[in-house]
């Protein structure tokens, strides 16, 4: 299934794509750096002075730091989007020879490695700064798969974003239409424990909210304990849904794209 | 006086296109999200049914929005100037002074035309969630108008100093971010001070606090937050700074003679 000839063009492209990202890296480091340090300072000092418990901190922040995935994703879907109609270099890789899903695996895990090497140290080093880790009991393992699944399922998001949309509507609508609903119904900026004891209905509806899942579910593998969504639904509820991305994209990138490959070299 | 009449319809046919949009965004789509996001469910697990607070948290949240809708006023007039090279254009046919005046001044209305009713718009969401027994509608309509005229100079001046749509980011994170966490947005000056006395001084010295800080009052109605009137004085002088300045640098920028 993956031929030497397959794997060589996979690297090639993930080397590609890394290459590209790599030019931007520092950039990206310093501003998100600068987020880091206000999100710590809002979190760990200024919520705390009015009123809010001490402890409640760092799974506010934990949830909070997702808007760097979705902000890291949201920039590698617009240059998707700007491509498809400028230089449209994605329908050059899509149309190499070979079966696109092995192009689609290659954006997904590019995508996935950009937005892990900004988040990671960015995740560490706010931890430090709202002095949380004394609080942490880390599961390695589970922590692990959810950052993988959290991972792929983000890339695939915002691949099937970047590709599907034209670059105006990506621009002028996506944070309005589809993001910030995103966030706004998923447990990020509180946890879906305290929502259900004050708001039961509300409650129900943020679980409809896919970053629900991952919000608590590192919640779940960093801090340990019973207070937030558990850890099994929470992963089989993050593969489900990246299954589901995973087939929306294969739809989207054979509409988007009209790759003009006979149907069965066009299937895995 | 023709050519400003002729400018200001060409700015009104280029944003026309895409009025529905903004229209649903701003005057729908966007009070909705915060004010159940950052005005309901958020306070609603950080201090349980305490309405008062829950505003006092969410009306700072306007901020972000002014300055959004400003940074994409002044970011327009940047690709204009560094892309289809229409601001020079305009500038030869009328004057450097009337382009200026008009754009400025445009950007001013439309911020003002998209941010007026996002207040009362989440009122009518929240409806008794938002706590608005105390609150002074002239006030909050002063203040969002100030709001506006300090958002859309502020970002005229950063727009003025770059060359290319690139930096947009850069600037967007490394300039406009940090007036705005140290700027009200999330929490007050008193909780800021509290918290952490050295930054609250810092504080001090941001213009956008005193955008916050007045329609905080004018909300909530309390005498914690500074006076509407001294916010007022500082957003005017600051603005009318900060227009001055972004009238040099980019007079210097088109090489406007």
């Amino acid at each position: 299934m993956f031929s030497p000839h397959h794997r060589a063009v996979f690297y090639q492209l993930l080397k590609r794509e890394w290459y590209v990202f790599k030019g931007s890296l520092v950039d990206t480091m310093i501003n998100s750096l600068m987020i880091t340090s206000f999100m710590s300072l809002l979190y760990g000092y200024f919520l705390p002075s009015l009123g809010i418990e001490y402890a409640y901190r760092i799974p506010l922040f934990i949830g909070a730091m997702l808007i760097f995935v979705i902000t890291i994703g949201y920039n590698i879907g617009m240059v998707l989007a700007q491509d498809l109609q400028s230089t449209k270099i994605t329908m050059y890789h899509f149309a190499l020879p070979l079966p696109y899903w092995y192009v689609l695996l290659a954006y997904v895990v590019s995508t996935a490695l950009k937005i892990l090497a900004v988040t990671l140290p960015l995740v560490s080093v706010g931890l430090f700064l709202i002095g949380a880790y004394s609080a942490l009991s880390i599961s390695i393992g589970k922590l692990a798969l959810i950052v993988f699944l959290a991972l792929i399922m983000n890339a695939l998001l915002f691949l099937c974003l970047g590709i599907g949309l034209s670059f105006e509507m990506y621009l002028d609508n996506i944070w309005s239409r589809i993001l910030a609903p995103l966030f706004t119904f998923s447990a990020c900026f509180y946890t879906w424990g305290r929502l259900a004891q004050h708001s039961r209905p509300w409650s129900m509806v943020v679980l409809a909210g896919p970053l629900t899942y991952c919000a608590e579910g590192l919640r779940g593998a960093m801090l340990g304990g019973n207070d937030y969504i558990s850890f099994p639904i929470c992963v089989a509820v993050i593969s489900g849904l990246s299954l589901f991305l995973s087939y929306c994209a294969s739809i989207i990138i054979r509409r988007r794209l009209q790759l003009v490959l006979p149907r069965k070299t066009g299937r895995p | 006086m023709q050519h400003v009449q002729i400018l200001l319809l060409r700015e009104w046919h280029r944003i026309r296109g895409s009025l529905k949009d903004l229209v649903v965004n701003f005057y729908l789509i966007w009070p909705f999200l915060f004010g159940i996001g950052s005005g309901y469910l958020a306070p609603l697990t950080y201090f349980g049914v305490n309405p008062k607070k829950a505003t006092m948290l969410f009306v700072g949240m306007i901020l972000l929005q002014l300055v959004i809708v400003a940074h994409d006023c002044a970011m327009h007039i940047l690709a204009e100037r560094t892309g289809a090279n229409v601001l020079q254009y305009h500038v030869t046919v009328s004057s450097f002074m009337t382009v200026f005046v008009v754009r400025s001044l445009f950007s001013v209305l439309f911020c003002i035309a998209l941010m007026m009713p996002f207040l009362p718009i989440v009122k009518i969401f929240l409806g008794s969630y938002f706590y608005t027994v105390h609150t002074s509608w002239p006030l909050v309509v002063a203040a969002t108008a100030l709001g506006s005229l300090l958002s859309v100079s502020y970002a005229l001046v950063l727009s003025s100093f770059i060359s290319d749509m690139t930096q947009s980011l850069n600037i967007w994170v490394r300039f406009i971010e940090p007036l705005m966490w140290f700027g009200g947005m999330w929490v007050p000056l008193f909780a800021i001070y509290k918290a952490l006395p050295l930054a609250g001084r810092i504080a001090r010295y941001n213009p956008f606090m005193y955008v916050t800080e007045m329609i905080r009052s004018a909300v909530l109605g309390d005498a914690i937050y500074t006076s509407p009137l001294t916010c007022s004085v500082i957003i005017v002088g600051t603005s009318i700074m900060f227009f001055m300045l972004s009238y040099y640098l980019l007079k210097k920028k088109i090489d406007a003679v």
